[in-house]
């Protein structure tokens, strides 16, 4: 196996008053090992989507319609509930949140926390047993050390583990909090961890600070990882690779030099040129005009055409193809081919 | 003994004053178990026509009743009942409701529709309408133990409420992101719902439950007084104040006293349970 995870042709769909839209389209995705993927996107690109299908945790009102998401040659669409939790957790799938707030439980305490992300883990072909139930499924074989988890907190820039490990959440701070939770991920060592937006609910020095522990993370245990963001300067900062995501389905996909030197697809560059740092003209910034559609309400053919400068007659008519463009560089736009 | 627990008493004068009323009749009733004779030297349960209807004073503090019982020493005898019967109902309706809930608001579904759909057919009831015919039911042919089967009425009327609560809490809760994250980190349902959602379903429950404590004790001794509680010459306050009924206004002594009694206990509990309230601050 050469890739960790192979997305194929993923459709995505949810249900609401009996209506019934697509979330994603038609999605195709390769992670390597040891390699890190952003995913950019505007809200309702289907990005935060694709990170819950791939941890097993769509909501109620959504399912896979159609592909595989192979997990190391598992697919994980055909995984029932009750087993999936063999591929999250230790060396499996992890996922951390935007919202470091409510991440974690305000009635355990740190070290709870994390004693329990790694050694809760139900381990596999275990019969039912009332001790065990009653107990809770203390795994054996992953019994932590007290000196893991303390490593762990070094890790993440904590002088003073000790301190942290006794105090609630609530007398930490958001980023204190965020750094707990990459701390779980130091004890976990997952094999793929989805970061969804881990990073926008801090101010920018700790911005950089999560992305510096991110990127540690992948060095020590080449862990792969899908950083989810809206915010494309932050991703080509830690990516190998950039996705770019909108109204379901994939916009352009390249390496992060590719994408930021010479983006192909009229979105990327509007969003590349709607940042300070990348716009070249003169007077106001120029933002993308109109808004991110409803995914109830997509627009005909390629969804970005209603906002797209260089619309064309095709585009109302036909959804664009992925296309390869250079070594490395894919792109879904009328404009190329 | 601990300072920030008499802190926490001095600021907070409802749950110190409810406390206190709590722990005094608990007290009694201990006592009233081990040897009534250490608070009273009367017989609760000696007939003794000779001094029926004297009213209250230094030889009978609440006087006597229509059989020249002591209403003090018959209120003593009373207390071991009335005070353990409403922990009983209380807790077993917070299990079964805590269970319930938990079960309907986690898994939700086909699940939780089917038990709430259970819980809304007792909802629909008046409680203690349906409590009276369900120990006149249960309780008719087994005149001895009535007692248990008026607080099992009180049970089956009482448990859906909790289920409504717990449910409730734990759709709130179980949108929170921690619960995705131990999703995520691979804990079971079990793990989840025992270390993620039963930790904040404390409060509310204490308090709640707290609150309920009086109302129980008011229902039960409805029960008692329509003569569902225990079996006579067994003493009871419900039942005290239905038997002094007959010698009102003249000999208000009999039932007023037991009466006084019932209040007061239900308002220990109703202090107790406003002062947790404030203290946990559950309403911001």
């Amino acid at each position: 196996m050469d890739k960790l995870l192979i997305i194929d042709d993923l459709w995505i769909s949810y249900y609401k008053d009996g209506k019934k839209a697509y979330a994603i389209r038609g999605l195709n995705l390769e992670v390597n090992y040891n390699q890190i993927v952003g995913i950019v996107g505007e809200s309702g690109s289907g990005k935060s989507t694709l990170g819950h299908a791939i941890v097993g945790l769509l909501p109620s009102n959504s399912r896979v319609e159609k592909g595989r998401i192979l997990f190391e040659g598992t697919d994980l669409t055909k995984i029932n509930r009750r087993d999936f939790y063999r591929f999250r957790g230790k060396n499996a799938i992890f996922m951390i949140f935007q919202d470091p707030m409510s991440s974690l439980n305000p009635t355990m305490k740190i070290y709870d926390q994390l004693r329990e992300a790694v050694q809760g883990k139900r381990s596999s072909n275990e019969d039912f047993s009332l001790t065990r139930w009653f107990l809770g499924n203390i795994r054996k074989d992953i019994i932590i050390e007290n000196k893991d988890i303390i490593e762990a907190l070094k890790k993440v820039g904590f002088k003073n583990p000790k301190e942290i490990l006794v105090k609630y959440p609530h007398q930490l701070s958001g980023g204190e909090r965020q750094r707990i939770m990459i701390a779980m991920a130091y004890l976990l060592k997952p094999k793929l961890l989805i970061a969804d937006e881990p990073t926008t609910a801090l101010d920018v020095v700790t911005q950089a600070q999560v992305l510096k522990m991110l990127l540690e993370l992948k060095d020590e245990y080449k862990t792969s990882i899908i950083f989810i963001s809206h915010d494309i300067t932050l991703v080509s900062q830690i990516s190998d690779r950039i996705l770019v995501m909108y109204g379901g389905i994939l916009m352009e996909d390249g390496s992060s030099e590719e994408i930021l030197k010479n983006p192909l697809n009229p979105y990327t560059k509007g969003l590349i040129s709607s940042l300070p740092i990348y716009f070249k003209g003169e007077g106001r910034i120029s933002p993308i005009p109109g808004f991110p559609p409803n995914i109830f309400n997509l627009p005909a053919g390629c969804p970005f055409h209603p906002r797209c400068s260089s619309n064309m007659s095709i585009c109302k008519l036909q959804m664009p193809k992925i296309k390869k463009i250079g070594e490395s560089h894919y792109v879904a736009c009328h404009l190329y081919g | 003994m601990n300072t920030s627990l008499m802190k926490i008493l001095t600021k907070n004068v409802n749950l110190l004053l409810g406390t206190i009323i709590i722990m005094f009749f608990i007290v009694m009733a201990i006592i009233s178990v081990i040897n009534i004779h250490l608070l009273t030297r009367y017989n609760p349960n000696q007939i003794n026509f000779s001094e029926a209807n004297l009213p209250p004073s230094i030889l009978h503090i609440f006087g006597t009743d229509q059989e020249g019982r002591d209403v003090f020493s018959r209120v003593l005898a009373a207390l071991p009942i009335d005070v353990s019967i409403p922990y009983i109902i209380v807790g077993a309706s917070v299990l079964i409701g805590l269970i319930v809930g938990i079960i309907s608001g986690y898994f939700g579904g086909i699940l939780d529709e089917i038990l709430m759909r259970f819980t809304d057919i007792f909802l629909a009831f008046p409680g203690i309408l349906l409590a009276l015919a369900i120990s006149e039911i249960l309780g008719s042919s087994h005149l001895a133990y009535r007692l248990y089967f008026s607080a099992l009425a009180l049970i089956i009327v009482n448990w859906p409420v909790y289920a409504r609560l717990v449910r409730g809490q734990v759709l709130q809760i179980k949108s929170m992101t921690y619960i995705t994250l131990a999703k995520v980190a691979g804990l079971g349902n079990y793990q989840i719902m025992k270390r993620h959602v039963l930790p904040h379903l404390i409060p509310i429950l204490l308090v709640y439950s707290t609150l309920d404590m009086g109302t129980i004790i008011l229902s039960y001794s409805i029960l008692a007084f329509f003569g569902l509680g225990a079996p006579p010459p067994t003493p009871e306050l419900g039942r005290m104040v239905y038997d002094g009924l007959s010698a009102l206004p003249q000999n208000w002594w009999s039932s007023v006293f037991p009466a006084l009694v019932i209040t007061l206990m239900a308002l220990g509990y109703s202090l107790a349970g406003d002062g947790l309230r404030d203290l946990l601050d559950l309403r911001s």
